[in-house]
């Protein structure tokens, strides 16, 4: 549930801001008109995926209280453990605004097909960082790609500080976590550490990859292309 | 010497006599629309490649996901089955919501809806021929999906039934793209609103149609959407068949019954279609607003 929830986030901040590439350039043709404007274009860009994020928000908080609600799903408020969910949740939204800012770059490149792009990237995603089941299912090249993925620890860590005790997603026996750390499930400082570290080699990644799609499309003229009607 | 076509098949004394067609032209010439707009469904299967990738991988994630979700649990293999075939179903629930229910608004919004109305034929044969352009389409993706799936996951089927499984799945195709042509003229009522609709339209129907599980799970809104959605009471009957051997009684009619409810809601959905449609299109000529874009 808690998974489904959080979802929401990387879904609406992954295509929101690779969608209001599409939108500017493709449907209302003004993306020209935002490039050559005195701000920042990679600020802009990030002004609409935190908007595109406070969508998901909304959606990621609805179904936690239908969860909580209609299925009946036990939560204790005062066992929450706060800190961590406030680090964990600054530390996960960075990582899927990064991500975002990838499928931008792509998108910059690709023709207005390009909509089920951050779909697909999302969908791929769900399936390596135990968002609906725990990563020990999954054959262990997966699970070292979920290990990878600051999305992991993000979830892993919401889950910890608002399910305290529950079960983890990260590491359970059999899981390749297990296997590495030699223990079953990872502390909350161990969560913290990883997903700075692996939320770190993303951001970065994200923007030399979208410096690289900046330069490319300036040069091959992308900016005010249109592919469809 | 005379020329003989569709059109000039007969000698005529005038313009005006030519002009009224005889039953033969009539058919003919829907025939040819229905052919017309299934052309460029069915020559497109493979000519945007990226689409053919999307649209097989988009299903292929999601129900791989399910399938991870119930080997965690340890749920019985059958369930991995009822996964699979809801996976490869889902690429003609979606072909119907986007190309079927959606399209009319985009003809207009790219100016053919006027066309539409205004060429010497049927409107019914251009939704006749989205329709078994979409379904030829869709087809190759369900196909692909299903044989993936089935392979990578070890999906064992245990047929009991072939014919009414096939007959099952033939229509709840001709159910799904009658509901979709019906739907085509209600979402060009609602105007901009249409992609919002077809949003609306795809995870929900998706959960009350048991697409990942069987829909009698859900008691009483599983039994709502086995009387309303082709998808729900298709899946339903194509999984007792399927896998004959599976969990126990859902609380769901038997295929048999399922068949015949499909066989209703084909046969509602297309006079509905034709109806709203006729009315569509006396409002168009009337009113001559309907094509206005931007509604």
């Amino acid at each position: 549930m808690l998974g489904s929830a959080l979802w929401a986030f990387v879904i609406s901040g992954m295509s929101g801001l690779a969608q209001s590439i599409l939108e500017d350039r493709e449907r209302y043709r003004m993306l020209k008109y935002l490039y050559v404007s005195p701000s920042d274009f990679i600020v802009v860009l990030l002004g609409r995926g935190v908007a595109r994020i406070g969508v998901g928000a909304m959606g990621a908080l609805i179904t936690l209280i239908v969860g909580i609600v209609v299925l009946g799903i036990r939560f204790d408020i005062g066992a929450v453990d706060w800190p961590l969910l406030v680090l964990v949740m600054i530390g996960g939204l960075a990582s899927i605004v990064a991500f975002g800012i990838v499928m931008a770059a792509v998108c910059m490149q690709t023709r207005q097909e390009a909509w089920s792009y951050p779909e697909a990237a999302a969908g791929a995603l769900f399936l390596i960082v135990g968002a609906v089941f725990p990563l020990s299912v999954l054959p262990a090249a997966a699970q070292v790609l979920g290990l990878l993925n600051p999305l992991t620890w993000w979830l892993g860590g919401a889950r910890q500080a608002l399910f305290p005790g529950g079960q983890t997603s990260i590491g359970g026996p059999g899981s390749l976590f297990a296997e590495v750390f030699g223990h079953d499930r990872p502390t909350s400082g161990e969560i913290i550490v990883a997903l700075l570290l692996t939320g770190a080699l993303v951001t970065l990644a994200s923007s030399l990859i979208f410096r690289v799609s900046d330069r490319r499309a300036k040069e091959q003229g992308l900016i005010d292309r249109t592919t469809g009607t | 010497m005379a020329e003989t076509s569709l059109y000039v098949h007969r000698a005529t004394r005038s313009p005006a006599e030519a002009a009224n067609w005889d039953r033969r032209q009539v058919i003919l010439n829907n025939l040819r629309s229905v052919a017309g707009r299934a052309y460029p469904r069915v020559r497109g299967i493979s000519r945007e490649k990226s689409w053919l990738a999307f649209e097989i991988l988009l299903p292929f994630l999601s129900t791989s996901a399910f399938v991870f979700v119930y080997r965690a649990l340890k749920a019985p293999p059958e369930y991995i089955g009822f996964v699979v075939l809801g996976g490869a179903m889902t690429a003609f629930w979606l072909n119907v919501v986007w190309m079927m229910a959606a399209q009319l608004y985009w003809d207009k919004d790219q100016g053919n809806l006027e066309l539409f109305f205004a060429a010497p034929m049927d409107v019914m044969s251009v939704l006749f021929g989205m329709a078994i352009g979409g379904l030829v389409m869709s087809s190759t993706r369900a196909a692909a999906v299903l044989l993936i799936a089935t392979v990578l996951y070890g999906v064992q089927f245990a047929v009991s039934q072939w014919f009414l499984l096939l007959l099952v799945f033939f229509l709840t195709l001709s159910a799904l793209y009658g509901m979709g042509m019906a739907l085509s003229s209600l979402f060009l009522m609602w105007g901009r609103e249409a992609w919002h609709l077809t949003q609306l339209m795809v995870e929900p129907v998706y959960f009350i149609s048991g697409l990942n599980f069987p829909v009698g799970r859900l008691g009483m809104i599983g039994a709502l959407a086995i009387a309303t959605i082709p998808l729900a009471v298709g899946l339903d009957a194509m999984r007792q068949l399927a896998f004959a051997t599976g969990p126990g009684p859902t609380g769901t009619p038997p295929p048999a019954v399922e068949a015949l409810i499909l066989v209703v809601m084909t046969v509602v959905f297309i006079w509905v279609a034709r109806l709203m449609l006729r009315s569509l299109e006396r409002r168009a000529r009337q009113e001559g607003r309907l094509s206005a874009r931007g509604r």
